[in-house]
């Protein structure tokens, strides 16, 4: 009888926890979840244009802002990270030998699990793993040299559709993480990064809009009048994180890069229209 | 552990209150010092705390340090502040100020708890679901 | 430092776009030891078309970082050589000229 118990509740056990992870959405259900709430909150408003974030939503905002793409503040940026990309380092190598196609044209698969060191990889973080794979010092996530390299490679992806091959294994369990920590409310304002981006895109929060989920990784790196100098968008993460007044995290924290994950494979199919520039 | 800890500071602060009536009787102040409400209060923010208090003060302060390395990413700002000065008033015998940074701390850290865990139950919520 | 120049032609009326690479440092900032970052900022920004003056704009503290300035010359056609020059309060400055295409 015990045993007859024991196999009947073990075999529902099993079924119960078979059908529970079956029952969590795919990346790709949460992609398509996404692109029909903005699609059905928003009908005038085309998927593609989703990569210039909140300018979609004020007029007066995107006039101003296409004025400033004709002659945007990053162009200096993008010509000296040229010069940086091409200049050897002192094994005389260049940055060319780290990337697919020499660099050029890559920027928009990023980030990606990296199978070999089993994480998540952004684009500045490749870039220092570069610079330390060939003797070099790493340069810092923020203020630095860095950010012009990361915009030419942005630049030479313009124009490109966002990839990211659907992750299983390790990789979508770093994905889930990232998509939990996006809806996990945080900070002594108790507030979800959904809060302002899902519920509240395209609602005022005291003058700003924020810019809506998706579309928002597209842009990067992005030129910011208050910053006066370009920013990853992990430096915009720490400061979300602390006008919600929670301890922001360092550059390339592994909770970042699996938000960063998320976010990315949220926006598969849409344009990369990396660097830009925004208030 | 947080029964403990509330505990010990209860505990604590009835010690020092009855210090600090204590000295009311030891001491007379003679005419022209300092009044006596201020050195009452710095003779009592100077006694010292028993080991076993002083003990669980560190071991709740390690505790607090522990979570916030656990949890680094629904750490508050200004707990990760208060948390370092409740420390360091422990390391500078300034016992009012420990316990009183220690009661915030404890607070802050216990919503800090409900957070992570009504993230955990609720996340999904937030989500726009197929 | 540099200078990019845009310039297009609609009728006679030539758009201008500017973007200047400059720090635009007011002399109030401090550094992170505390010390004052001394003042460097463009005070004018002048464009003479064929040596003739045009245009002229004074700067000052009040403009921020790598300037970008957006303006219309009347009366302009193509082939006018236009020469763009600023000089800040260090006494640097900086020319380019563009041919109106």
């Amino acid at each position: 009888m015990i045993r007859l118990l024991t196999f009947v509740s073990l075999l529902l056990l099993g079924t119960v926890s078979a059908w529970a992870q079956t029952t969590d959405t795919t990346p790709a259900e949460d992609r398509e979840a996404l692109r029909k709430f903005f699609q059905s909150k928003f009908p005038d408003i085309p998927l593609d244009a989703y990569k210039d974030g909140a300018y979609i939503f004020d007029p007066k905002a995107r006039a101003q802002f296409e004025e400033i793409e004709e002659f945007p503040p990053w162009e200096f940026d993008v010509e000296e990270g040229e010069e940086l990309f091409n200049t050897p380092f002192k094994n005389g190598k260049t940055y060319a030998d780290c990337f697919e196609n020499g660099g050029i044209g890559i920027a928009q698969k990023y980030p990606l699990w990296d199978e070999k060191r089993q994480e998540v990889v952004t684009l500045p973080y490749a870039i220092n793993l570069c610079r330390e794979a060939n003797g070099e010092q790493p340069l810092p996530y923020e203020k630095s040299d860095l950010l012009k390299v990361q915009a030419y490679m942005a630049y030479t992806s313009r124009g490109k559709r966002i990839e990211a091959p659907e992750p299983t294994g390790k990789a979508l369990e770093a994905y889930k993480k990232g998509r939990e920590y996006y809806y996990s409310k945080r900070g002594q304002l108790d507030m979800t990064c959904a809060n302002c981006h899902l519920q509240h895109a395209a609602s005022r929060l005291r003058y700003e809009l924020p810019g809506p989920l998706l579309g928002q990784t597209t842009h990067w790196p992005v030129y910011r009048s208050k910053w006066e100098e370009l920013g990853d968008i992990q430096r915009r993460y720490k400061e979300c994180n602390k006008q919600v007044r929670a301890k922001d995290l360092p550059y390339q924290a592994e909770e970042y890069r699996n938000l960063q994950y998320y976010m990315h494979l949220m926006d598969v199919g849409l344009e990369f229209n990396g660097p830009s520039s925004r208030k | 552990m947080n029964k403990t800890i509330l505990m010990v500071t209860l505990l604590t602060s009835l010690f020092l209150g009855a210090c600090s009536s204590g000295s009311d009787n030891a001491q007379t102040p003679a005419a022209g010092s300092a009044p006596p409400e201020n050195s009452q209060a710095a003779e009592s923010a100077r006694l010292p705390l028993s080991e076993q208090a002083k003990q669980a003060l560190e071991q709740a302060i390690k505790h607090y340090e522990d979570f916030a390395r656990q949890h680094r990413s629904f750490l508050w700002r200004d707990t990760e502040l208060l948390i370092a000065q409740t420390k360091e008033a422990l390391q500078k015998g300034e016992f009012d100020l420990v316990l009183q940074s220690a009661e915030k701390v404890e607070k802050e850290v216990r919503l800090m708890q409900g957070q992570v865990e009504f993230a955990k139950k609720n996340w999904r919520k937030f989500m726009v679901n197929p | 430092m540099g200078m990019k120049v845009k310039v297009k032609l609609a009728g006679d009326q030539a758009k201008v776009k500017l973007l200047i690479r400059h720090p635009m440092e007011t002399g109030r900032r401090k550094d992170d030891s505390g010390k004052i970052i001394p003042a460097k900022y463009i005070q004018t920004l002048t464009c003479h078309a064929n040596d003739e003056l045009c245009f002229e704009s004074q700067f000052g503290t009040g403009v921020s970082k790598d300037p970008f300035l957006s303006f219309t010359l009347l009366n302009r056609k193509a082939g006018d050589k236009l020469k763009f020059k600023w000089v800040d309060s260090t006494g640097d400055s900086d020319e380019k000229e563009v041919v109106i295409k």
